[in-house]
């Protein structure tokens, strides 16, 4: 009857060993696939990362405020060989959600800065445009506005520029 | 078994002998002794207790028992026998059972009645199965340990083969892409910039972007006619309009300037304004984005 006994709970013991190191083995198979299968996952993302990194930035990630742009402008006005005193004014112009045709995805906005540069000549402003869009491409001129300055009869120019970019928006409301 | 150990068969009328009725017991189950021994006993001339019995199927409805006082079995042993039962089966057995069966010799085999169990059980063969158990359970052990240790040793090397993965997929990850400004976990750091690279620099963001007047405004000028002599007051360029302001000489510069203006591609001069003062013309023109192109004299 001992015997018996030592021998039923001897394979009930083995059992039970046998069934935690059955649970234990499965519980590392299934880590072993979880981290194969996340390895895929991210060499495939890795991929998509490196495609979209040959490609150029299209959008702003969050709307820049117009002292970070003024910087930009000394810079190129810097650059330009544009004295800084020509710089008059920057100003809010616009910002507003963009038409999409795709209602999936992230939303975008438009934000529009009208900058004022006085007495400038052809060849400042056109080293100015040059130096601009080299510097900022993501900052497009969508309008341009050249007067000639009556004060001065040196053949300069007040110039106004709508600079424009397109960041995504945080929120998708217009 | 060893060779001193001794096997006694003795005649059928030392035995005590019955025929049970075995129909009310379960079917298909092993013979329970003690059931049997209630149906024994009232064939027995003393109580069951003091009979030492074997019991042996004869067919579904039929038992054969075989049983021997445990007085007389005591005095018939001593510590070499291992077994002890009859050498035949008394006729009054072979007479009822050859009744109904033909083969009754290879039915029964009085040979394997061995009353020696139980507490009679010789201590040779209780040591033998004690070790066959042992030995058995040794076994079943074994098998279960290595079983484990294979297991364990499978779900270690799975285990360092995931940690190996997940630490290569870190790597590649901050090879590629840098370490996280903001301490995230590696993957979400991925998915973050991935999320950014796909935001900013999506295929259908070309679609969105705002046209460039200043390539519109290279294109108007480098048509500029340098033999002109023209004042340039006013210039405008957005992304559906040109329109200059200038002042020529005479009247007849006006359309030498029209015809050389061509104005971007896709785009149409309207009909100039022109304006005539004391020393010069005032010219106004204007270039609308439109498909047909109409020039004005």
């Amino acid at each position: 009857m001992m015997a018996r006994m030592l021998t039923v709970s001897s394979f009930i013991v083995a059992a039970g060993v046998l069934i935690a190191s059955c649970q234990q083995w499965f519980n590392s198979r299934d880590e072993y696939s979880a981290a194969l299968s996340l390895a895929m996952s991210v060499q495939r993302d890795l991929e998509t990362v490196m495609t979209l990194s040959q490609r150029h930035q299209k959008a702003e990630l969050q709307k820049r405020p117009p002292q970070d742009v003024i910087a930009q402008i000394n810079a190129v006005m810097a650059e330009s060989g544009i004295p800084t005193d020509r710089f008059e004014s920057l100003s809010p112009q616009g910002d507003g959600l963009v038409d999409q045709r795709r209602s999936n995805g992230p939303h975008y906005r438009r934000q529009s800065l009208r900058l004022q540069l006085k007495s400038l000549s052809l060849d400042e402003f056109g080293r100015f445009v040059v130096n601009w869009q080299r510097a900022q491409p993501l900052w497009a001129i969508t309008s341009i506005e050249l007067n000639h300055n009556q004060r001065n009869q040196d053949g300069s120019y007040d110039v106004a520029l709508v600079l424009s970019a397109v960041y995504v928006s945080q929120d998708g409301s217009s | 078994m060893k060779s001193d150990h001794t096997i006694q068969l003795l005649p059928p009328d030392q035995f005590v002998w019955g025929i049970l009725d075995a129909s009310l017991l379960p079917r298909n189950k092993r013979i329970d002794r003690k059931r049997l021994g209630y149906l024994f006993e009232p064939l027995l001339p003393m109580p069951i207790e003091k009979v030492q019995a074997v019991y042996q199927r004869i067919d579904e409805h039929r038992i054969l028992a075989c049983g021997m006082v445990r007085v007389h079995l005591e005095d018939a042993v001593d510590d070499s026998t291992v077994h002890l039962g009859p050498d035949g089966l008394p006729e009054f057995v072979k007479d009822e059972l050859s009744e109904k069966s033909e083969k009754l010799d290879e039915t029964i085999d009085p040979q394997s009645l061995n009353l020696l169990h139980g507490a009679y059980e010789p201590v040779s063969v209780r040591s033998m199965r004690r070790r066959s158990t042992f030995a058995a359970v040794a076994g079943v052990a074994l098998c279960a340990v290595l079983l484990c240790l294979g297991l364990i040793r499978r779900g270690d090397a799975y285990r360092a083969a995931a940690a190996e993965i997940r630490e290569g997929t870190t790597n590649l990850i901050e090879t590629t892409i840098g370490r996280s400004p903001a301490a995230l976990p590696p993957q979400l750091h991925l998915v973050a910039h991935l999320r950014q690279l796909e935001q900013t620099r999506g295929t259908e963001l070309t679609e969105l972007q705002s046209t460039d007047t200043s390539r519109l405004l290279a294109e108007v000028l480098s048509d500029w006619p340098g033999h002109l002599y023209t004042r340039t007051t006013f210039i405008s360029v957005t992304t559906n309009a040109i329109t200059i302001r200038c002042q020529l000489p005479q009247a007849d510069d006006v359309q030498k300037l029209v015809d050389a203006l061509e104005g971007p591609s896709g785009w149409s001069l309207e009909q100039p304004q022109v304006r005539r003062q004391s020393e010069h013309v005032d010219v106004t023109l204007r270039f609308q984005r439109g498909a047909d192109r109409e020039k004005g004299s």
